[in-house]
């Protein structure tokens, strides 16, 4: 009688345990875009003006990454991750490992690097690490560089050859993303989430084209506002 | 019968328990500890190949001995000498046979922290790959490393130096592989990071008028004067970001019209043709002349080429333009880049020339 409730006890607890798996692992893709197309560096687009330009660089820092679940709680995905889409059109993947698996509303993280880590430099870290490159360091600023979108525009001469570039940083263009996902994350699987960042709106500003010049001036933060909250507002969710 | 059995089995026992011919020599590595990175921070070092005085001392001989070449005429240190920052001063490096190669050498302080590809075109992964390569580099020191290692086995010192430095035991042991460890080695304490910049960037002394107007030119800190763009490719502490760009000085209007392709060389990509490795400006005083070809004698050639922007070239960085330095910045761009000069690498005995 006593084997037979062992069995039946352990069965039951093997049995729940397999069903219920508790996390999952998880890949978050982020994918360029320009429009409904992927984005394709040194392809030549055009401003709402009719004004051609190329893209050849969009990266960002996003800080304090985290879903909120649809109960209202969070789960804590990173501290930190440098999202750099250098010439890889399949897209940008993030993995994480032993996510809840539950029903995700968003993922929310901040463009840039939060305070108490934006105040320490290059140097304070090993060559490893993403903080290390000095190329994401402004000694002007006292900050890191948290995006960089960069390309070459026609300056009216009928060829693209004129750079530009918007580099942001400084604490006060830390930015927040709050993306909708609606999505969930099976336990004991690996489960995708794909994150769209749409760039054509970063070049179109209340209707008009924006204006492509050397952007990295410190004492001209209203406009890095304007390009970092487009970038914030570039993000959206798809299916695979 | 029995006589011929018992020494076979002699013989097998003697060969079979034979120590290797190094064993005598003492195996005890000393860890080094490198000085003078404060300001620079940390550089990572291989878990496989962690800083030894022996493995250093081993590396450091290597570098300066010209049995690396086919005939014995040139060295590392041919083309990287240490009084001009480890490069040779010419336009293009020129190796054993005459033969003129296509690059200018690259300077070797602190390639410690030359992550992200070696080499102007970034075609080594890390000091230990690279240290691989000029032996069998047919225009420069043009020998293969199968003759170099048994040059090895037979010389007086190395097979106990590099017992002494990775602990093999027997001289057949002696590995191509060790031989750039200890290259590597010897490579990551050449470090620099006590110039005038660093001493004033600590509190000692002050930029005259000159080097402070370049310095405010570097890092576009003065909004009322011309940016110099500098510091986006030449960021301090290292003054590389070791990244790769294209600064527009070879005359390219299309892809085909690149003299040298540089990182495309490496990835293939169209966006990548006639970009070089940003070199670090570190001790830029000693290595002239400039540029991936020498093509420029002066740094106030430099700094004039990079005042009018240069070549619209298909893959020209963005930051690369018509700046429109006055005279004082240009002057001041010049002076400010010597004063990140700083020889005291020269004070370290593990750097200097050992058969001097």
């Amino acid at each position: 009688m006593s084997k037979l409730l062992f069995i039946l006890l352990t069965s039951v607890l093997f049995f729940s345990s397999c069903n219920n798996a508790k996390t999952g692992d998880l890949n978050i893709v982020f994918q360029a875009n320009y429009g409904d197309e992927v984005l394709e560096f040194g392809k030549t687009y055009n401003q709402l003006d009719g004004t051609a330009f190329t893209i050849l660089r969009s990266d960002f820092f996003m800080s304090d990454v985290r879903m909120i679940k649809d109960d209202g709680t969070e789960e804590f995905l990173s501290d930190l991750e440098q999202i750099d889409f250098d010439s890889s059109t399949g897209g940008i993947k993030v993995s994480f490992e032993d996510v809840d698996a539950a029903n995700y509303e968003s993922i929310q993280f901040s463009i840039g690097l939060l305070p108490d880590v934006n105040a320490t430099q290059p140097s304070d870290y090993d060559a490893a690490s993403s903080l290390a490159n000095a190329g994401y360091y402004w000694s002007a600023w006292d900050s890191y560089i948290f995006t960089k979108t960069e390309g070459r525009v026609d300056d009216g001469t009928g060829s693209i050859t004129t750079g530009w570039i918007f580099h942001t940083g400084k604490d006060e263009l830390l930015t927040d993303v709050i993306i909708n996902v609606d999505r969930s994350v099976k336990g004991d699987e690996l489960n995708e989430f794909r994150i769209v960042m749409d760039h054509k709106g970063l070049f179109e500003e209340n209707g008009e084209a924006v204006e492509l010049g050397i952007n990295h001036d410190p004492s001209n933060i209203g406009k890095l506002a304007s390009f970092i909250d487009r970038i914030a507002d570039s993000f959206t969710a798809v299916s695979k | 019968m029995k006589k011929g059995l018992y020494f076979i089995v002699i013989l097998f026992v003697a060969f079979s328990c034979r120590e290797g011919d190094l064993v005598d020599t003492e195996y005890n590595p000393t860890p080094y500890i490198v000085e003078g990175t404060e300001y620079l921070g940390p550089f990572p070092v291989p878990p496989d190949n962690q800083l030894t005085h022996e493995g250093i001392k081993l590396g450091q001989h290597l570098f300066y001995d010209p049995i690396l070449s086919a005939n014995n005429s040139m060295s590392c240190a041919s083309c990287h000498l240490p009084e001009k920052a480890f490069t040779d001063g010419n336009a293009v490096s020129v190796g054993i046979d005459g033969i003129a190669g296509i690059r200018s050498a690259m300077s070797l302080v602190n390639a410690a922290y030359f992550t992200k590809g070696l080499f102007w075109d970034g075609r080594s992964d890390n000091l230990e790959e690279q240290a691989l390569l000029p032996v069998e580099d047919e225009i420069e020191l043009h020998h293969n490393w199968g003759d170099v290692i048994e040059e090895f086995k037979e010389h007086p010192t190395y097979p106990q130096m590099f017992r002494e430095a990775f602990g093999i035991e027997d001289k057949e042991e002696i590995r191509k592989e060790l031989a750039a460890k200890a290259l590597a080695q010897f490579q990551r304490i050449i470090i620099s990071g006590n110039s005038k910049f660093d001493r004033v960037n600590n509190g000692i002394g002050a930029f005259n008028e000159e080097q402070f107007v370049g310095l405010e030119t570097f890092f576009d800190v003065n909004p009322l004067i011309a940016d110099g763009e500098c510091g986006h490719c030449h960021n301090d502490p290292l003054f590389t970001t070791n990244q790769y760009f294209d600064n527009g000085i070879q005359d390219a209007k299309t892809l085909t019209e690149y003299t040298d392709i540089g990182l495309a060389n490496v990835t293939n990509r169209n966006l990548d043709y006639g970009k070089m490795r940003a070199p670090t400006l570190r001790n830029i005083e000693l290595t002239a002349p400039y540029m991936h070809d020498g093509r420029f004698q002066t740094l106030e050639e430099v700094v004039e080429h990079y005042s009018k922007g240069g070549h619209a070239t298909p893959n020209r960085d963005p930051l690369i333009r018509e700046l429109g330095f006055s005279e004082e910045q240009k002057t001041g761009l010049v002076a400010f880049m010597k004063a990140l000069t700083d020889t005291s690498y020269l004070d370290n005995p593990y750097v200097r020339n050992p058969f001097k």
